[in-house]
């Protein structure tokens, strides 16, 4: 257990103190075995970002960044659980109410998308909003 | 145009543009039809809002089968989702402008949201009222506007 959250604070490590640095990365020379190297893909334009934000100071390194973005995608789990969960809400309810409106003209479209407006306005949210 | 950084529900970002999409923009996408959205879409500055009022009407607009791209596309680009309720002096606000009813819903959030921009090909929206919180623009002059 120690080791893995050695491993986990050996980024912020480097902002810190130089010294803890040296020793944490000692530590972790003994548990090397927790690390796991992966190669990744990523889009040209994507990885000239990143090199921005490590020329600026905000990373050590590029495993540094994908190590936090990963932790900080890592705590959005719940969010995204919760974006999920109202997502599938409203696509059960909305299961066969769907119209192929890829035949439609713009001005057809349009208008039907109005009508939809307007009905689900009527029927859903007019009474919806609080006070405030 | 509101620059700096927001605390969005992604964490704390560089954010150029907040946006709302109207739901003829997702339906006109997802109907693959050649479309200017994916330019906004991979833009890292801008942050896309909807609510369930454009969702459940991009549902209620596409066959059923395309339900799931739409789904995954939600997810994939990140559009932040917003189920909030809005408050009441901004419906109101909005109505005592005479906007047509499903159009309250919308600019109401729009302003909630505090977005810059409502994206929309229904060139009837607003009816040429001119509002100060967020501008209405088609696709293109967006597009054009952010070269």
């Amino acid at each position: 257990m120690l080791d893995k959250r050695i491993a986990l604070q050996e980024s912020y490590a480097v902002w810190v103190n130089p010294t803890t640095t040296f020793l944490y990365k000692c530590v972790l020379g003994v548990y090397m075995g927790e690390i796991q190297r992966i190669n990744i893909t990523l889009p040209k334009r994507l990885v000239e970002k990143s090199k921005v934000l490590i020329d600026e100071g905000l990373y050590g390194n590029f495993s540094e960044l994908v190590r936090e973005s990963i932790k900080n995608e890592l705590l959005l789990d719940k969010e995204l659980i919760e974006k999920k969960a109202i997502l599938d809400k409203w696509f059960k309810e909305e299961k066969g109410k769907g119209f192929d409106t890829s035949h439609l003209t713009h001005e057809e479209l349009i208008k039907r998308i109005r009508r939809t407006r307007d009905e689900l306005w009527d029927k859903k949210y007019k009474g919806w909003f609080k006070a405030g | 145009m509101s620059y700096g950084i927001k605390n969005i529900k992604g964490g704390l970002r560089l954010v150029e543009l907040i946006l709302v999409l109207d739901s003829n923009e997702y339906i006109v996408f997802l109907n693959k039809e050649p479309h200017l959205l994916e330019k906004i879409l991979y833009t890292e500055s801008i942050i896309i809002f909807v609510n369930e009022l454009i969702v459940r009407e991009v549902l209620r607009n596409i066959n059923e089968e395309v339900k799931k791209e739409f789904y995954a596309f939600i997810f994939k680009h990140n559009i932040q989702m917003s189920h909030e309720q809005l408050p009441l002096s901004l419906i109101q606000k909005y109505q005592k402008l005479g906007l047509k009813k499903g159009d309250i819903g919308i600019a109401a959030f729009c302003e909630h949201v505090k977005a810059d921009y409502l994206v929309t090909e229904n060139r009837h929206f607003l009816n040429g009222k001119k509002l100060k919180e967020f501008k209405v623009v088609n696709l293109k002059e967006f597009i054009d506007a952010l070269d």
